[in-house]
C-alpha cells in the first residue's frame, strides 16, 4: 500500500498510487450500485471543500463522494461570507484546520496553491484544480474511465485534442496516462501546445484527421472563447474546421474507440451538438466515475491509514 | 597617535594588494597605510582583507509611501551589514522621484540613512513610460542616474526623445530589459510543466539590442540594470567595441539560482527578468569571470510578509540582497576577490559617479569608507536575523562563504563583529 | 484460501504485512473439516425447517469458500439451489483510520435479501467485531427476516455480545495465538516475520 498523505499532483501518487486507487473504485463503484449507496466508512471524519474558482460540478462531486462515505462536508466559496475578502490564503486555511477538517480540497486559479497549503495544516490536501496546473482527480477518473472500457490504459493510443498550454487536465492527463503506459499523442494550433512540448512524453501530430485514425481514445478539451481574444486562434470557426471533432471526423474514429470530455462541453466548437449522444462518447460516464474515483481518493486518504503509515498491525485482527 | 586604526589585515584596492595597518583620523578619512601604525582604538582586521566599501547600484528602501514595508533606516542598516557603505536608491516610489521636490525630499531622508544613499530619478512621470519627468531640474539637484522601472513599456520614440534631451546634463540612463505583465517566470521546460505564463529570454535580447542601438544613435550614456542573458551581454559588449557609452549590472540571483527553484512554488524565486534555465546560468557566469560585466547590483526589493505569502502568479516580482549579494557572490564565481570587489565596489562608483568618496583607491585623504572581510568564513543567512524588514530572500539557509566582518562610514565604525553599532 | 507463504486472514478483512503463518499444531484434518461442513448444512436446515427463504452470505475472504462448499452441502441434501452472496465489511470496520484497512475482495449480493434469512458464514469467530461490521453492512442492502451466523471456528474472546448459531468446533486460544482454516485443515500456530 503506497503511503500518500497528500493528492496535489498525479506525482504525489505515482504508476503505484494510481493503480490502487482504480483498484479501489471498483469497489466504490458497487457501492454506488447498491440500493443504499452509503457505507459508514468516513463516519466521523470532516472534508472541507474550498473553492476560490466557481465550479459546481466538481464541487458537487466531491461532496458527493464525501457523503456516500459518511463523512460531514464544510463548503467555503469565495463568494460567501466564511472567505472573507482580503483574509490572507494562509487565515483562511488556518481556520479551517482548527474547525477540525482532516480532509481540505482546494481549487484556486493560481498554481501551486495545494502545495502552499500543506505548510499551514495537517490536514490532507486534495487538489482540485490550481490555475493551469493539475487536475489529479480528473485525470484518475478518466484512467478509470479507459480502465473500464478496454481493461486497462497501458498501451492505448490516446489523442488529446485542443488548448493544452492553458489545461491542467492535458498536464495532469499527459502524466498519469504515461505513468500507466499508454502511448499519448497531442493535437493542437501551435499557438496552444506549451513551448517545450516536445520535451513531453508525448507524440505531437499536427493534422487530427491523421491522428483520428490511430486513436483508441480521442480526449477533448474544452476550447474557452477568451482563446479568439487573446489571438490565440484567429476565430472559433477556424479552429472548429482545424481542431473541432465534426460528425464527419468522427466517421473517421476506429469502431472500438472511445470519445471523452472532461466537460462542460462548448458544442459546435471543439465537439459538434449530436456526438455526445452516441454510443462510443462516455462523456457521461465520467461524470459518475468522477463520483466514484473522488470515493476512493478520500477514502485513500482518510481511511486506509495509509497517512498512519507509523502505525502497524500488532500481529492479531479482530475476528 | 592616530584615532582609529584597521590593524593587521591585507589593504586590496584598484592597485592591488599588500600588507598594512590603516589608519583614519579626526575628519574620517584615512590618514596612513603602513607597516605597524598606533592608534587609539584599535579593530582587529588580522587575516582579513581591508577593502572600499561596496556600492550597490540597485535597491529599493519603499520610502516614502511604503514605510511598512522598508525604510531608510532599516534598508541601510541592512546594506552595512552587507557590507554596503553606499546604496543608489531607484526612484519608483511612490510618488517616483520626478521633481525637484522629491529630490529634496529624499536628501532631507539621508539623515536617517547608516551609510551614503545616492538618490536617482525617474525618467519619466510616475514611472508610466508617457511624459518625460525634469530631468534637468533634478540634475541640477545633483541627481546623475535616471532609471525607468520595468513595470510599463517605452516605446522607442519616447526612449529616444529622453536619450537626446538628457545628452545635455551629463547624466546616465538606467534601463531594465523587461517588460512587466508578460509572465511570471522564465520560459522553458519548467513554465511549460508547471502551466505558467513565461516570457522568453529571447524578449530581453530584443529590448537590450533596442536600447545599445538608440544609444549609439543618441550618444546617450546608458547603464543596463538586471541583465539574465547571455546573448544580452555579448550584444551589451558589441555594442561598447562599437563605441557606445553602455554599462551592465547582473544580480547575485541570477547567477545563482535557475528556475528550477520555481518548481517549489515560492514567490521568493519570482524576480524580474525571471530566473533563467542552468545553461544560461553558467554562461553568465564564465561571462563575469571574463570581464564582461561591469557591476553586480542587488536590486533589493522588498515586499510585505502578506505578498511573500501569495500563489506565484499573484506575488510580486522582487527579493531582497543587500545582505547576502557579497557572500553568494564569493561563493559562486570562481573569481579572486580583486575581481569582485572591483565588480561590486570600484566600478558602481564610478557607474554612480561617486568614486570620488567610494570605491577607487585606497591611499591618504581619502574618506574612510572601508569594510574588513573574512574571505573564507562560512556562514548560513537567516531571514529571521537580517536588519530588511521584509523577508523575501532566496538565499535564506544557503551555505555561503565570504562574511564582512567590519563596516566603516567615514570612519565610523557602523559595523563591528557583524553588528550594527546604532 | 491462501497458501502458507503468504499473509494469512484470520478473518477476511486486514492481512498481516510481511509476515508468515507458522503452524504449531493440527486441530482438525480434512475429514474433521468435511464431517464439520455437513453436519453444519443439517443443523441449518433443521433450525431453518428446510431451506426456502434462506441465503447464505460468505465474509471475506475467509467465510467465503466454506459459504460455497456449505451451499454444495445444502443443496445436495435439499435438491434445490440457495441463494450465496459475498460481502467485504471493511467500510464498515470500527477501526477505520486507526490501521490500515483496505477492502480485499468484490461484494457481490446479486438477490434482495429483504425477508430472508440471511446466514452469514466466516471462517473463525473471535472478537465478533467483523461481524458486528457485517450485520450493519446487510442492514444497509434490506431488511432481513432474521440473521444467523455459521463459524467453522470460535475461539472465545469475544469483545461484543455476538454468538453463532452454527459452529465447526469450539477451539480455546491464548489471544497471542492464531487459527487457520483451510480446506482440508485447521490449525492453531504463530506469525513469524518473514525473512524477505
Amino acid at each position: 500500500m503506497t503511503s500518500t498523505k497528500h493528492v496535489r499532483g498525479v506525482d504525489d501518487l505515482g504508476k503505484d498510487g494510481i493503480l490502487e486507487i482504480l483498484e479501489l473504485s471498483n469497489h466504490f463503484l458497487e457501492v454506488s450500485n447498491r440500493r443504499i449507496p452509503k457505507v459508514p466508512a468516513l463516519r466521523g471524519k470532516t472534508v472541507a471543500s474550498l473553492f476560490f474558482e466557481d465550479s459546481t460540478r466538481t464541487r458537487l462531486s466531491f461532496e458527493k463522494a464525501a457523503k456516500r462515505l459518511s463523512a460531514d462536508v464544510m463548503n467555503f466559496s469565495v463568494s460567501s461570507s466564511s472567505v472573507k475578502k482580503g483574509e490572507s490564503l494562509r487565515d483562511t486555511i488556518e481556520t479551517i484546520s482548527s474547525m477540525g477538517a482532516e480532509a481540505i480540497v482546494v481549487r484556486h486559479n493560481s498554481v501551486g496553491v495545494p502545495w502552499m497549503i500543506t505548510e499551514w495544516t495537517d490536514a490532507s490536501v486534495v487538489n482540485a484544480g490550481d490555475g493551469a496546473h493539475e487536475h489529479p482527480t480528473q485525470s484518475l477518473a478518466d484512467c478509470y474511465t479507459i480502465t473500464r472500457q478496454f481493461g486497462s490504459v497501458e498501451g492505448k493510443r490516446i489523442v488529446i485534442v485542443g488548448d493544452i498550454k492553458h489545461s491542467r487536465v492535458a498536464r495532469s492527463n499527459v502524466k498519469a496516462f504515461s505513468a500507466l503506459g499508454a502511448k499519448v499523442a497531442l493535437v493542437a494550433p501551435p499557438t496552444l501546445l506549451p513551448s517545450s512540448v516536445d520535451n513531453w512524453p508525448v507524440d505531437v501530430i499536427e493534422d487530427l484527421d491523421v491522428a483520428i485514425k490511430e486513436a483508441d481514445v480521442l480526449y477533448l478539451l474544452r476550447m474557452q472563447l477568451e482563446r479568439q481574444k487573446e489571438s490565440l486562434v484567429p476565430s472559433l470557426r477556424e479552429y472548429t474546421n482545424f481542431y473541432g471533432l465534426t460528425l464527419d471526423r468522427s466517421q473517421k474514429l476506429q469502431k472500438s474507440s472511445i470519445i471523452m470530455h472532461p466537460g462542460p462541453m462548448n458544442r459546435g466548437v471543439e465537439i459538434t451538438g449530436d456526438i455526445p449522444a452516441f454510443p462510443n462518447a462516455l462523456i457521461t460516464n465520467q461524470v459518475g466515475n468522477g463520483v466514484i474515483v473522488r470515493m476512493a481518493v478520500l477514502y485513500h486518504l482518510l481511511g486506509s491509514g495509509v497517512a498512519l503509515a507509523g502505525l502497524h498491525s500488532e500481529g492479531e485482527e479482530d475476528g | 597617535m592616530a584615532d582609529l586604526v584597521i590593524k593587521g589585515g591585507t589593504v586590496l584596492d584598484k592597485s592591488g594588494s599588500r600588507k598594512a595597518d590603516v589608519a583614519i583620523g579626526a575628519d574620517g578619512n584615512i590618514s596612513q597605510i603602513g607597516a605597524d601604525i598606533d592608534g587609539e582604538r584599535v579593530v582587529d582586521a588580522a587575516g582579513c582583507i581591508v577593502s572600499s566599501g561596496l556600492v550597490d547600484l540597485n535597491s529599493d528602501f519603499c520610502q516614502p509611501g511604503n514605510e511598512e514595508i522598508e525604510t531608510i533606516e532599516s534598508g541601510t542598516r541592512s546594506a552595512v551589514l552587507g557590507g554596503y557603505t553606499a546604496v543608489m536608491l531607484m526612484p519608483h516610489t511612490s510618488p517616483a522621484i520626478h521633481s525637484a521636490a522629491a529630490v529634496k525630499e529624499m536628501q532631507s531622508l539621508r539623515s536617517e540613512a547608516l551609510c551614503h544613499i545616492e538618490l536617482s530619478g525617474s525618467l519619466t512621470l510616475d514611472g508610466s513610460g508617457d511624459a518625460l519627468s525634469p530631468i534637468g531640474e533634478m540634475a541640477s539637484l545633483g541627481v546623475r542616474f535616471f532609471a525607468h522601472s520595468n513595470l510599463a513599456s517605452l516605446d522607442l520614440s519616447l526612449l529616444r526623445r529622453a536619450m537626446e534631451y538628457s545628452s545635455r546634463f551629463n547624466v546616465t540612463i538606467g534601463l531594465t530589459p523587461f517588460v512587466g505583465g508578460n509572465g511570471h517566470m522564465n520560459e522553458g521546460d519548467v513554465s511549460s510543466d508547471l502551466g505558467i505564463r513565461g516570457v522568453a529570454i529571447e524578449e530581453e535580447e530584443i529590448l537590450t539590442y533596442q536600447f545599445v542601438k538608440m544609444a549609439k544613435l543618441t550618444g546617450a550614456r546608458v547603464h543596463l540594470q538586471q541583465v539574465s542573458s547571455p546573448k544580452a551581454i555579448e550584444i551589451i559588449s558589441g555594442a561598447r567595441a562599437d563605441g557606445v557609452s553602455v554599462t551592465c549590472e547582473v544580480s547575485p540571483h541570477h547567477f545563482a539560482l535557475t528556475d528550477e527553484e520555481v518548481r517549489s512554488y515560492r514567490s521568493v524565486y519570482k524576480v524580474a527578468p525571471p530566473l533563467r534555465t542552468d545553461r544560461e546560468v553558467e554562461a553568465i557566469k564564465k561571462l563575469i569571470t571574463s570581464g564582461q560585466v561591469d557591476a553586480i547590483a542587488t536590486s533589493h526589493t522588498p515586499n510585505p510578509q502578506q505578498e511573500v505569502d501569495l500563489p506565484f502568479e499573484e506575488a510580486p516580482y522582487g527579493v531582497i540582497g543587500l545582505e547576502t549579494a557579497f557572500a553568494v557572490s564569493v561563493t559562486e564565481l570562481n573569481l579572486p576577490l580583486h575581481e569582485i570587489m572591483s565588480a561590486m565596489s570600484w566600478v558602481p562608483a564610478e557607474i554612480a559617479g561617486i568614486e570620488a568618496t567610494h570605491g577607487g583607491v585606497l591611499s591618504e585623504g581619502r574618506p574612510g569608507n572601508l569594510i574588513v572581510i573574512e574571505e573564507d568564513t562560512k556562514w548560513s543567512p537567516s531571514i529571521s536575523q537580517m536588519a530588511s524588514k521584509s523577508t523575501n530572500s532566496p538565499f535564506d539557509g544557503h551555505q555561503l562563504q565570504g562574511k564582512i566582518r567590519h563596516t566603516f562610514i567615514n570612519g565610523e565604525a557602523v559595523v563591528l563583529h557583524g553588528e550594527t553599532q546604532r | 484460501m491462501k497458501g502458507a507463504a503468504m499473509a494469512v486472514q484470520e478473518d477476511g478483512a486486514t492481512p498481516h504485512i510481511r509476515g508468515v503463518f507458522v503452524a504449531r499444531s493440527e486441530v482438525m484434518d480434512s475429514d474433521d473439516v468435511r464431517r464439520a461442513l455437513w453436519r453444519m448444512a443439517h443443523e441449518i436446515l433443521e433450525h431453518n425447517h428446510g431451506i426456502s427463504n434462506v441465503a447464505l452470505v460468505g465474509l471475506q475472504t475467509g467465510g467465503v469458500p466454506l459459504a460455497r462448499k456449505l451451499a454444495e452441502n445444502l443443496a445436495e441434501i435439499e435438491g434445490s439451489n440457495i441463494p450465496v452472496g459475498y460481502l467485504d465489511v471493511a467500510f464498515y470496520r470500527d477501526d477505520i483510520g486507526l490501521r490500515p484497512v483496505s477492502p480485499r475482495e468484490p461484494t457481490e449480493i446479486p438477490f434482495d435479501l429483504s425477508d430472508k434469512t440471511v446466514v452469514l458464514v466466516d471462517d473463525v469467530l473471535f472478537t465478533g467485531r467483523t461481524i458486528r461490521a457485517a450485520l450493519d453492512a446487510v442492514t444497509d442492502f434490506g431488511r432481513p427476516a432474521s440473521v444467523q451466523l455459521a463459524v467453522m471456528v470460535d475461539r472465545g474472546h469475544r469483545e461484543l455480545p455476538i454468538r453463532p448459531d452454527f459452529v465447526g468446533k469450539n477451539i480455546p486460544t491464548r489471544r497471542d495465538e492464531l487459527v487457520d482454516v483451510r480446506e482440508n485443515s485447521v490449525q492453531i500456530g504463530e506469525y513469524k516475520e518473514s525473512n524477505e
